[in-house]
């Protein structure tokens, strides 16, 4: 009998995945491509040396490559967000970190969490309109098309740009906070009076119960936090009277731990790896009880050691969750400590790691894999 | 009229993410991981019947999957060929744990309905998978298997061949085997409950 709920049944019957785990996965699984592309082992022996399976599977001999099945997997097909017929169409994100690419190039990255709403999508305009979450532009700009956000009481207008829009609930009202990472933005008021005209590193925030601070921008991570000032950049259009809109540099305090773990999640998935790094160093700065601070620390050092290859700041990383006794990703990151002195070339150094990891973890499924890597005699 | 909500923006296709895997991008095979890794793990646990091992089975198939993506010939049909490849490492898992515990290796272990069985699902669709789940553990890894395909995935015939490898012939007897069986333990269990 198949049942009558509009939902599948299989719907009824999931695992739970948490952030962690889903995490905790794929880094399973980098490290695994990441030695099969080494050339150092095969597939399945380099999968099955960040397992933790001791019986050899016996498994298909080879991958077929299978018919379509089930439209299932492709439920989901969207038209082109620069189309006519897309407006009034709204993006929400649910529990996913999304990207939109646009026909023109241009890039939307949404947090989880994000409702967005095509207000109209033409070759003269796009506009959008931010209900809740945050969302990253990657404009490609034109002069002949505006391209909007509008968030709560104002509207962000493109000037050949890469900015980052924020729309949250705060006591009765709706806080709009801008970020504006390249080229520059016009924030207007309903009446469309300019409110700011901001450059690359300036924020600014709809008036809020507290005016964001100037943030200094953050040092290397273990090295304490440098105080160099920044600009302030408050049009001479915005209202004098109370509440004031601010502006800033970046201001990671204006965002909550999970817009900024987000944006950062994000920010890897886009491959912008610099971006990423920046913003798991502030999460784990601004946010060290989060439950996710271990993560971000681990996501840190694992971007600077493979896509920054900076394997120094990757051992501080690294050594930072191992500051953390019961962070879950511990294990984790002391394996990827030894690969950090491994590729820094300090054998000695590497050989006391490994030592240390396999005596630790004798059972780890990173044991193989620590124990090659720092080379030997 | 109901405002159209899209929930999952893969504006960037599996073919665009596939060809770009190919190239070393590890964005984007971490884009087809996070993408997919709800469906595999899905598909598997509700193969399995439990959270054990679900790790592993997601790395394997996952790295089996990357390992072969030179394979894919259709690089827009990457889900199906994913869950192919769950489908039958998961098998392989269920074979194995059946040898060990035939061997004395390793305990049986009963399925949980209670926590395997979301508390939200209706009547109707509760009692389905409480007679399904109920009897895998008796039931030959084959007719387990495509039991679940069918009665819990809902995939048609010609889709659990695919996703499989079986031949029709072997994936039908195995489902009439398996309804069979299903049917028998309902009526016991009615039989139970009208004593």
């Amino acid at each position: 009998m198949r049942s009558v709920s509009r939902r599948r049944i299989a719907d009824f019957v999931s695992p739970a995945l948490s952030e962690a785990r889903v995490a905790r996965m794929w880094s399973a699984i980098a490290d695994a491509e990441r030695a099969r592309l080494r050339g150092s082992e095969s597939p399945r022996s380099a999968v099955r040396g960040v397992m933790r399976w001791r019986a050899a599977p016996i498994l298909a001999a080879a991958l077929v490559a299978a018919a379509l099945v089930a439209a299932v997997f492709f439920g989901v097909r969207l038209r082109a967000p620069s189309s006519p017929t897309m407006a009034g169409l709204v993006i929400d994100t649910g529990a996913a970190v999304q990207e939109v690419s646009l026909p023109d190039g241009s890039i939307l990255s949404l947090a989880a969490a994000t409702r967005l709403r095509v207000l109209s999508a033409t070759a003269h305009e796009v506009r959008l309109r931010l209900e809740r979450g945050s969302v990253i532009c990657d404009v490609v700009h034109r002069e002949e098309r505006r391209f909007v956000v509008a968030a709560g009481d104002v509207e962000v207008e493109d000037r050949g740009t890469r900015f980052a829009v924020d729309v949250r609930p705060e006591a009765d009202r709706e806080v709009v906070e801008v970020r504006v990472e390249r080229g520059a933005v016009e924030v207007r008021d309903a009446a469309q009076s300019v409110l700011a005209t901001l450059k690359p590193g300036q924020d600014w925030k709809s008036g809020g119960p507290e005016p964001l601070t100037m943030e200094p921008p953050l040092a290397p991570l273990g090295s304490g936090e440098p105080a160099a000032p920044s600009t302030s950049a408050l049009a001479p259009s915005a209202p004098v009277s109370a509440p004031l809109p601010s502006v800033s540099a970046r201001s990671p305090r204006a965002l909550s731990p999970e817009a900024l773990f987000d944006r950062a999640t994000a920010a890897r998935l886009a491959g912008r790896h610099a971006d990423a790094a920046a913003d798991f160093e502030r999460f784990y700065r601004r946010f060290p009880d989060d439950p996710r601070a271990g993560l971000a620390a681990y996501e840190l050092g694992r971007i600077r050691l493979g896509s920054l290859r900076d394997p120094e700041g990757a051992a501080a990383a690294f050594e930072a969750v191992l500051e953390r006794p019961s962070d879950p990703f511990r294990e984790d990151a002391e394996a990827a400590r030894v690969e950090a002195l491994a590729n820094l070339g300090d054998r000695e150094a590497c050989a006391r790691a490994s030592d240390a990891f396999r005596a630790r973890y004798p059972r780890s499924p990173h044991v193989g894999r620590v124990a090659r890597l720092c080379g030997g005699p | 009229m109901a405002e159209p909500v899209m929930r999952l923006d893969p504006r960037r296709s599996d073919a665009a993410l596939v060809t770009a895997a190919l190239e070393g991008d590890e964005p984007a095979k971490e884009a087809l991981f996070r993408r997919y890794v709800g469906m595999v793990s899905g598909l598997s646990f509700r193969l399995l019947g439990r959270d054990e091992e679900l790790e592993d089975i997601v790395q394997e198939s996952f790295a089996q999957a990357f390992g072969a993506l030179h394979k894919l010939e259709r690089p827009q049909a990457f889900a199906a060929w994913l869950s192919s490849i769950v489908t039958r490492v998961t098998i392989a898992t269920i074979r194995r744990r059946r040898l060990l515990s035939r061997l004395g290796l390793l305990r049986g272990e009963p399925v949980h309905l209670e926590t395997l069985i979301a508390s939200t699902a209706p009547p109707d669709v509760a009692a389905e998978l409480t007679a399904v789940y109920g009897l895998i553990a008796k039931l030959p890894v084959r007719e387990r298997v495509v039991l679940i395909l069918r009665r819990v995935e809902e995939l048609s015939l010609e889709e659990i061949v695919t996703q499989t490898g079986w031949s029709l012939a072997t994936v039908k007897r195995a489902l009439v085997r398996a309804e069979g069986l299903l049917d028998v333990s309902r009526s016991r269990g009615e039989e139970g409950e009208g004593r």
